[in-house]
């Protein structure tokens, strides 16, 4: 503000001075005139400095709390929304669309601030100067605005269609890079690269449209200071003509056009940026405001558990705190679904499930995932280092880290990579072999050694000898804990001391392997048989 | 400059452009002069018409003035719609290239490398890149252009104001190089920072599942939070440097100004003898703000160009990436399995592996034959090196040593595209694209050349019909359906050979034996090999390897 002040006194005296010039007597005043001016440039840029550092700041702080709320937001929305909602429409709206509010909050603020200042200062200047000239000058004004806001609908809509079409590619691409083994098992290649294409000519196009309306607004802005240039000769230069009018009063006029062309030039550019800002603000808005399917009641209280006892009365099922539990059953008899209604992370209906009596539902999340975790089916590493990813949930030192590997173990295997522990896992842990990813899963479950534990299919992937030892070390680390394995390994299913054999949603039968083994027309001595186990019914482990 | 070189990469990609960049070349300088020659027509007027009290005579020169102006806008426009079109044309050929090169690279590529960071780099970095030049690059051409014009205009009206002007400009120069790097460094390691961002986000939407299961929500929050941190320090930076800069010149530009005044002083006072007249004067006052105003106009845009520069040095990168796996010029057909008579149809001969020289090997000495019709299998402790085996097999990676034959010809001669067509695989993870069942099954193969009743056989039993919308991630369906998809897009296009690669660790006992009732008729002149842990599964099978370590011991 005060570089906007300073900026439209220099000129005054840029014009004192050179009127001044014609007469030599003046010579020192036009002597230190300059001097001043010099000065008060001086002054004039280092405020200039802080004031941008301070505008920019913001522009960037903005950015900063954006992407923090909008991270905190999504972590907590339950998987589920994330089939819908395409990942790298996410990631275009965490970059893109929070760097278009940035753009908003500094560069265009910069400009606003700027340009209204100056208009505010400098034109009643231009009248002290010369009153007819300035009239002129400000009837092109509305010309110019007649114009930018005609264009900018324009803008807006082009902008718009430009920025889905990058979200679809952005999906497209994630979509592809993941699966891209996929792709080259069946030379799929040429067939990707095409369907590419087709997003990108589509994409092209649009950007063509939005470039050639914005590249309108640059020309148009210079245009009418140079019009306004014109005006100055022509009128000004009457009034020199009829001395009304000094050199120096011409100076100083050509100057503040000048310093009013960039604002209004920028003006033009300023538009876009709101419009962009406006399609990106209805986006973040959108994703703020979708709010997590599994949320705490507002009545939830926090509680840490005793007994641990888990029912399921509409299964009827329950479960005693030390039990080791074996799930097994069909595709889709609902194992998976029962493990994540446990834990909340499919929704429940109340008075479903009970933990010590209380309804899960009326407890906080953060307690009831405290009390239990599921190792899932899917086993997803982080791209970061062996060690981080074991002791993912927990930060703990190497020799723990150690201690865990050798319980799933995978010890030996680490310490023969170049880098051990620290060896980076890459994305879906694709440089280990899916029995060592799944040994990860394991013992960073283990590290967190939960009350209660759900192993969702998590020793498929393992030969038999390694899941021998490793359901071994599990069973006994965890003795006085629960722990439900989702299995279709008999090997695992035998020791368990109950078994739960589901079929379309629900628990058909319960026991103990003797008990179920021996029920007549059990589906339980079914599904074993048909895994091929020999020796029939007296065969024991 | 490395940048000069990075434009250099530009190049082929301007082939088809030349007439049209020629047009633009033509049209520059036309604009660059109509723009420079306005204070002069002004100065002609002031020193002209003005001072002799000419009205008409200055109604000549507004109207030249004026003529100067519009030819200028014309000018422009038609200049900014040339380069803008080339630009995104440019950029389109550049995100093709860019994905073409990308799809074509090896597995080892996309071990290492996260989703996330090819994605933006091909959305964000290329977007900046679109952004920044055709509008940036272009308009600082514009602004040099002017640079070069204004200062001959004002060499042509008093020499003497011309070299003090100019001289003003050697600081400037000096400056802006200064800052040049200031930005660059700064920049470059703002999108560093923004891209970890970036992939950090992506790698916990893909495994939110696992985040919510280990109840981490908060540690995640809190890695963000420290990465964010770092990002807004690195921008701190380039913010820093840019208000300086901009500072510096506008307080050269009225330095300059002082002194032209300053120096109409001496001359006025008879000091100094050049001539000088009021309309020289205001011409130059003009000049200064119009030679300073490209260069501040350049420092604003300096962000916006060096970022420019950084998401094409980073495409670069990609482009530099190798194929490593090609096919020959002239690859060998496989030949017919009745051809083969007593002859293996797959062989190892001496095959080492190991997935790069610093790693460990994984195979040691392998030496197997596999005979048309035979049903093998791979056993072996995890790690013990069977997946590796498959992969060398479609040469998802190449042998470090050894040969792999298939119908006695090595696999390196083979086409791959081939070669995968007639080795199926069926992993145990799968990938599903967006779109309904039938298309993932097809995979753009010919419709035709799909078994679509074999298809139909073997989805009886599940839930899953052939219209049914998938989506990305699949989690609508469950991993059982899943692994069925892998099995139908393999078997229904009739492969010669299969592999199955712990094919069945996910499905259940059920939808197991469902599928081996299917198949089994379709497997028996097909050359099956197993990869797998539970004997079971493997018990039928015509010969067992037993690997161990990376090497064969039964």
């Amino acid at each position: 503000m005060l570089v906007n002040l300073l900026g439209a006194y220099i000129p005054q005296l840029i014009k004192t001075t050179i009127d001044s010039l014609q007469d030599l007597d003046q010579k020192q005043f036009v002597q230190n005139s300059l001097i001043l001016i010099v000065l008060l440039s001086v002054v004039m840029a280092i405020i200039r400095v802080y004031s941008r550092q301070v505008i920019f700041g913001i522009g960037r702080q903005i950015e900063f709390d954006l992407k923090k709320d909008i991270f905190n937001h999504v972590i907590k929305l339950q998987p589920s929304f994330f089939n819908q909602q395409k990942t790298g429409d996410l990631i275009s709206i965490m970059s893109n669309d929070v760097q278009a509010l940035r753009g908003l909050g500094g560069f265009a603020m910069l400009n606003v601030i700027n340009t209204l200042i100056a208009f505010a200062v400098i034109i009643p200047l231009m009248f002290k100067l010369h009153v007819t000239l300035t009239w002129c000058f400000l009837a092109l004004i509305p010309f110019v605005l007649f114009f930018v806001f005609g264009l900018s609908a324009q803008i807006k809509l082009f902008q718009q269609k430009v920025q889905e079409k990058l979200g679809e590619m952005s999906n497209f691409l994630e979509a592809n890079l993941s699966g891209i083994h996929i792709v080259k098992a069946y030379a799929q290649e040429l067939s990707q690269i095409a369907r590419f294409d087709f997003f990108n000519n589509s994409l092209k196009k649009d950007y063509i449209s939005l470039v050639k309306v914005r590249s309108l607004i640059g020309p148009v802005m210079r245009v009418i200071a140079s019009l306004g240039f014109v005006l100055l000769m022509y009128i000004g230069g009457q009034g020199i003509i009829s001395k009304s009018f000094t050199a120096g009063d011409f100076a100083a006029y050509s100057l503040y056009i000048q310093k009013l062309i960039w604002p209004v030039a920028t003006l033009g550019w300023l538009v876009t940026i709101i419009y962009r800002a406006q399609v990106s603000y209805k986006r973040i808005e959108g994703i703020l405001g979708v709010k997590p399917s599994i949320y705490d009641d507002p009545s939830a209280i926090t509680k840490t558990f005793f007994a641990d006892d888990i029912s399921v009365p509409s299964l009827n099922l329950k479960i005693h705190k030390g039990q080791n539990i074996a799930i097994i059953g069909t595709i889709g008899s609902g194992k998976s679904t029962l493990a994540n209604k446990l834990m909340r992370l499919v929704d429940t209906n109340d008075n479903e499930v009970f933990i010590d009596n209380i309804d899960t539902k009326k407890i906080t999340l953060s307690s009831l995932r405290s009390l239990i975790n599921i190792v899932p089916q899917e086993n997803f590493l982080f791209s970061t280092s062996i060690h981080e990813n074991i002791a993912y949930a927990r930060d703990l030192e190497r020799d723990e880290v150690i201690r865990l590997a050798r319980l799933v173990c995978i010890h030996d295997e680490i310490i023969k990579l170049p880098e051990g522990y620290d060896s980076i896992v890459g994305e879906r842990g694709v440089t280990l072999s899916g029995g060592q990813r799944q040994r990860l899963a394991i013992a960073r479950a283990l590290a967190i050694d939960p009350e209660i534990l759900i192993l969702d299919d998590a020793l498929s992937s393992l030969d038999n000898e390694s899941c021998e030892k490793i359901l071994k070390n599990i069973l006994d680390i965890r003795k006085s804990k629960t722990t439900i394995f989702i299995t279709h390994k008999i090997k695992i299913v035998y020791n368990m001391d109950l078994i739960l054999v589901m079929d379309k949603n629900q628990i058909v039968e319960q026991g103990n392997h003797k008990e179920l083994y021996l029920k007549p027309n059990s589906l339980y001595r079914d599904l074993l048989l048909e895994a091929g186990l020999e020796g029939g019914s007296s065969e024991k482990p | 400059m490395k940048n000069l070189e990075l434009l250099k990469t530009l190049k082929p990609f301007l082939r088809p452009y030349l007439k049209k960049l020629f047009l633009v070349l033509l049209l520059l300088p036309l604009s660059s002069i109509s723009f420079s020659i306005q204070p002069v027509i002004m100065q002609r007027a002031i020193d002209g018409p003005l001072s002799k009290g000419d009205f008409a005579g200055l109604w000549v020169f507004a109207l030249a003035l004026g003529l100067a102006v519009m030819f200028n806008f014309f000018v422009q426009i038609w200049q900014f719609w040339l380069v803008n079109i080339i630009g995104q044309d440019l950029i389109a050929s550049l995100r093709l290239k860019i994905f073409s090169h990308l799809e074509r690279l090896p597995m080892s590529f996309f071990d290492r490398t996260p989703v996330g960071r090819s994605v933006s780099r091909i959305t964000s970095d290329l977007e900046q890149l679109s952004e920044s030049l055709a509008g940036g690059l272009v308009l600082v051409v514009l602004d040099l252009l002017n640079i070069v014009t204004i200062l001959v205009f004002m060499l042509y009206l008093s020499p003497v104001f011309a070299l003090v002007v100019s001289a003003f400009l050697i600081p400037i120069y000096f400056l802006s190089l200064y800052y040049q790097e200031k930005f660059r460094k700064a920049n470059l390691d703002s999108r560093q920072e923004l891209a970890k961002l970036n992939s950090f986000l992506q790698q916990n939407i893909v495994g939110i599942s696992v985040v919510h299961a280990l109840n981490s929500i908060k540690k995640s929050m809190r890695i963000f939070d420290d990465n964010n941190k770092k990002y807004f320090q690195a921008n701190d930076q380039s913010i820093k440097a840019d208000a300086q800069l901009s500072a510096l010149i506008e307080l050269v530009s009225l330095l300059a100004i002082v002194c032209l005044i300053w120096l109409s002083l001496k001359i006025i006072d008879s000091t100094i003898h050049i001539p000088i007249s009021i309309g020289i004067i205001l011409a130059f006052i003009q000049y200064t703000q119009s030679l300073f105003e490209p260069i501040r106009n350049l420092t604003d845009k300096f962000t916006v160009i060096q970022s420019a520069f950084t998401a094409l040095e980073r495409v670069n990168q990609i482009l530099e990436e190798k194929e490593d796996i090609f096919d020959i010029k002239n690859p060998r057909k496989i030949p017919a399995l009745n051809t083969l008579e007593n002859h293996p149809l797959i062989e190892f001969k001496n095959v080492w592996f190991r997935y790069s020289a610093s790693s460990p090997w994984v195979l040691e000495n392998i030496n197997l034959k596999i005979f048309p019709g035979q049903k093998v299998a791979f056993v072996g402790k995890t790690g013990a090196g069977k997946t590796s085996i498959i992969k060398l097999m479609t040469r998802l990676y190449e042998v470090t040593s050894g040969e792999i034959l298939l119908g006695g010809i090595n696999i390196k001669d083979i086409a791959q595209d081939d070669l995968r067509a007639f080795i199926g695989t069926v992993h145990q993870d799968s990938y599903i694209f967006a779109g309904d069942l039938l298309h993932n099954i097809q995979l753009n193969r010919d419709y035709s050349q799909i078994d679509w009743s074999l298809v139909n056989e073997l989805l009886s039993k599940s839930s899953l019909k052939l219209e049914t919308k998938l989506s990305e991630r699949a989690t609508n369906i469950s991993s059982g359906e899943e692994q069925l998809i892998n099995f139908a897009r393999v078997f229904s296009a009739n492969p010669p050979v299969i592999i199955l690669d712990e094919a069945s660790a996910k499905i259940d006992v059920k939808t197991e034996n469902h599928l081996q009732q299917v198949l089994t008729k379709h497997i028996k002149n097909k050359t099956l090999i197993y990869v797998a842990h539970r004997l079971e599964t493997i018990s039928h099978c015509d010969r067992i390897y037993t690997l161990e370590r990376g090497k064969i011991i039964d």
